[in-house]
């Protein structure tokens, strides 16, 4: 009688770091950063005050902050309540304050947090936003635009259908690479809370902080969701080889590195997020 | 009574009649063609397929019903198809992007019009500079480092512009060539195509010679200013964008210097450059510290902002294309804000008017998908059970 050997073998490729160069701003806030943080670090009061004045004269350098405020009209009515009696939304430093900052620590901070997200997204980075680096001059103005970047993938991402899907482990309603780039989301949004945590965790208060707790834990529920959608497509896989005599000689996994390196593990574990599921 | 009657009714009758005949009059093919992807197209501005499905109507319809077309465009709000047309080839050559499907004989007389209309802004003076309709510029030149950096500005748009018809009227004039050769025209589209593309070009290299003949002067009496400013103010500030200033000048000069031993632009006048370089050499050397600190401050602002408004080809502009992945100098193309960018206030600006066009990139970029699940199989073996 002839039987299958079922022989599955997972190996998995390293994602491609030259991706992120296709992405507009990865190589030029690098450069930006690569001129202004040595120039910054280098400056004496007079010096730093002449940059600030310049940049400030500069209209295209104006940088619009608590862009988040527009999730305010955006989310459902699920979520309203919660966004209403949210912490953690930004409130205007004066009266008629048009959420206008100039100046090069907003400059320096904006480049800092673009560049980092990409770095998080598409590279194998353990320091994605090179705190080691961070001056004094744009301290205040990365822990803002941070908080406001979590609140705008965090809003945006409680009135959007997929998360819950996702949450469900519907995976016939989700694909592999959907389910992918939300993970490459919850990658980026975790660690700039984590981020936020470190440079500017002292100036919340507890329920801030309790809040921002909360919302980590919630994304990483939502994390749980794509390493489950993606095991399961690993299975589904395998069960289309039917009868076949086959194996598995090779797994292309490629994705947000730091969330193809979760995944990678819990499939070549052999449990995944399965467990977990079957647990509920 | 009753003839009035009948004559208000007849009178309706043909109303509704000709009203039915205008309405139409554009088949419903290319009304569909025009209101599901044309208009979403170029409201949304993706010129490529502006291109694609605009030439797909041109070719498509003829006569009267062109007219038709434009008149239910206008209706939109947006421009005639002929003028969309044109642009957004023009706006696509101008950031390198391959443009189909190749301009035929019924598109270019829809189009060659508009391009008409454009050679005559410059042959008019419209594009120029305000600093370039005076008469002798030279003689009151801008007298701060900030009126004159602006004044430098303002060239260097009209530069591009300069550039970019240049390149359309070469490509136009190929076009033309084509479909003059090849096509059967009637007397009056004939007349439509023969256009003197010489004459164009001629009358670009013209002003492209009065630009820099200005553009020269003011960077020789730029590098004098900044001197004085070296040598007498004591402002941190003023003096960082005096050695910057000069600086850039220098470089500039010696860039056009060398296009001229090359051969070009015999007629403008040659800058002072040696003049120039000593003595900017001379208060770099008793400078240093302050040249590199001008050099980082605006090479990084610089990047910025071309971080912070480049487009790229692909993704709405959010990404450079897959070329770049082979050599990533490639990726230091991007297509720039035309003017001087500005930031607006997305709260108060429509998004297609936003500037930049996206206020944070790391809220779009996540949903590039680069990865996926791919499983490669083979058969390992087989195995026989008693």
């Amino acid at each position: 009688m002839q039987g299958t050997v079922r022989a599955y073998l997972a190996k998995f490729d390293t994602p491609d770091p030259s991706d992120a160069y296709q992405i507009v701003g990865y190589q030029e806030y690098a450069n930006a950063l690569n001129h202004l943080i040595p120039l910054v670090q280098n400056a004496n009061a007079e010096q730093l005050a002449a940059y600030d004045e310049i940049v400030s004269e500069l209209d295209e350098f104006s940088v619009y902050i608590n862009l988040s405020r527009r999730f305010g009209r955006l989310v459902g009515n699920s979520t309203a309540l919660k966004y209403r009696q949210s912490l953690l939304h930004e409130l205007p430093q004066k009266a008629n304050d048009d959420f206008r900052r100039r100046g090069i620590g907003w400059v320096l901070a904006l480049a800092r947090l673009e560049h980092g997200a990409i770095e998080i997204g598409y590279q194998e980075s353990s320091t994605p936003f090179s705190l080691n680096n961070l001056t004094a001059i744009e301290r205040v103005p990365f822990a803002e635009l941070l908080l406001d970047g979590v609140r705008s993938h965090y809003w945006s991402m409680s009135s959007d259908p997929v998360t819950y899907r996702l949450i469900k482990g519907e995976v016939a309603k989700v694909s592999d690479r959907t389910a992918l780039a939300y993970g490459r989301r919850i990658v980026m949004t975790q660690h700039m809370i984590e981020t936020l945590d470190k440079v500017a965790g002292g100036a919340l208060n507890g329920p801030q902080r309790t809040e921002l707790q909360a919302w980590h834990r919630e994304l990483s529920s939502v994390r749980e969701g794509v390493s489950y959608v993606m095991y399961r497509t690993y299975l589904a896989a395998f069960e289309q080889q039917g009868e076949l005599v086959r194996g598995v000689r090779n797994m292309k996994l490629a994705g947000c590195p730091v969330l193809v390196n979760s995944i990678k593990r819990d499939i070549i574990a052999g449990r995944a997020q399965v467990t977990l599921k079957d647990n509920k | 009574m009753q003839r009035k009657n009948l004559a208000i009714a007849f009178i309706a009758l043909l109303a509704f009649i000709l009203n039915s005949v205008v309405q139409g009059a554009i088949p419903h093919a290319v009304k569909q063609e025009l209101d599901n992807r044309f208009i979403p197209a170029y409201r949304t501005g993706k010129l490529d397929v502006v291109v694609f499905s605009g030439a797909l109507i041109v070719n498509q319809v003829g006569g009267t019903v062109n007219a038709e077309i434009d008149q239910y465009l206008v209706s939109q709000g947006i421009e005639e198809l002929g003028t969309v047309l044109a642009r957004s080839r023009f706006s696509l050559l101008v950031q390198s992007k391959e443009v189909k499907p190749v301009a035929t004989k019924k598109e270019l007389l829809i189009t060659m019009p508009h391009f008409q209309a454009e050679v005559e802004r410059v042959i008019n003076g419209e594009l120029r500079p305000a600093i370039m309709l005076k008469n002798d510029p030279a003689i009151n030149p801008p007298e701060t480092l900030k009126a004159l950096e602006s004044v430098f500005w303002d060239l260097h748009v009209y530069k591009n512009d300069l550039v970019n018809l240049s390149r359309t009227a070469e490509m136009a004039a190929m076009n033309v060539q084509l479909v003059l050769r090849n096509a059967r025209l009637s007397a009056v589209e004939r007349k439509t195509l023969s256009f003197d593309f010489q004459a164009v070009q001629q009358t670009i290299d013209a002003e492209n010679e009065r630009r820099l003949t200005l553009d020269m002067a003011l960077r020789e009496r730029r590098i004098e200013l900044s001197l004085r400013i070296l040598e007498e103010s004591e402002s941190y500030k003023d003096r960082l964008q005096a050695a910057f200033a000069m600086d850039q000048d220098v470089q500039v000069m010696r860039a056009f210097v060398e296009q001229q031993r090359r051969g070009s632009f015999a007629r403008v006048p040659t800058p002072k450059l040696q003049a120039s370089e000593a003595s900017v050499a001379v208060a770099r050397g008793a400078n240093q510290m302050l040249f590199h600190a001008a050099n980082q401050l605006y090479t990084g602002l610089h990047w910025w902002l071309r971080g912070r408004y480049g487009r790229g080809i692909a993704a709405n502009g959010l990404l450079k294309g897959e070329h770049v992945k082979k050599l990533p100098a490639l990726g230091f193309a991007l297509s720039m804000p035309r003017d001087r960018a500005q930031a607006s206030d997305p709260f108060a600006t429509q998004d297609e008017l936003a500037s930049p066009y996206v206020g944070r990139r790391h809220e779009y970029i996540w949903s590039w998908e680069n990865g996926g699940i791919k499983i490669e199989c083979e058969a390992v073996g087989t195995s026989f059970f008693p």
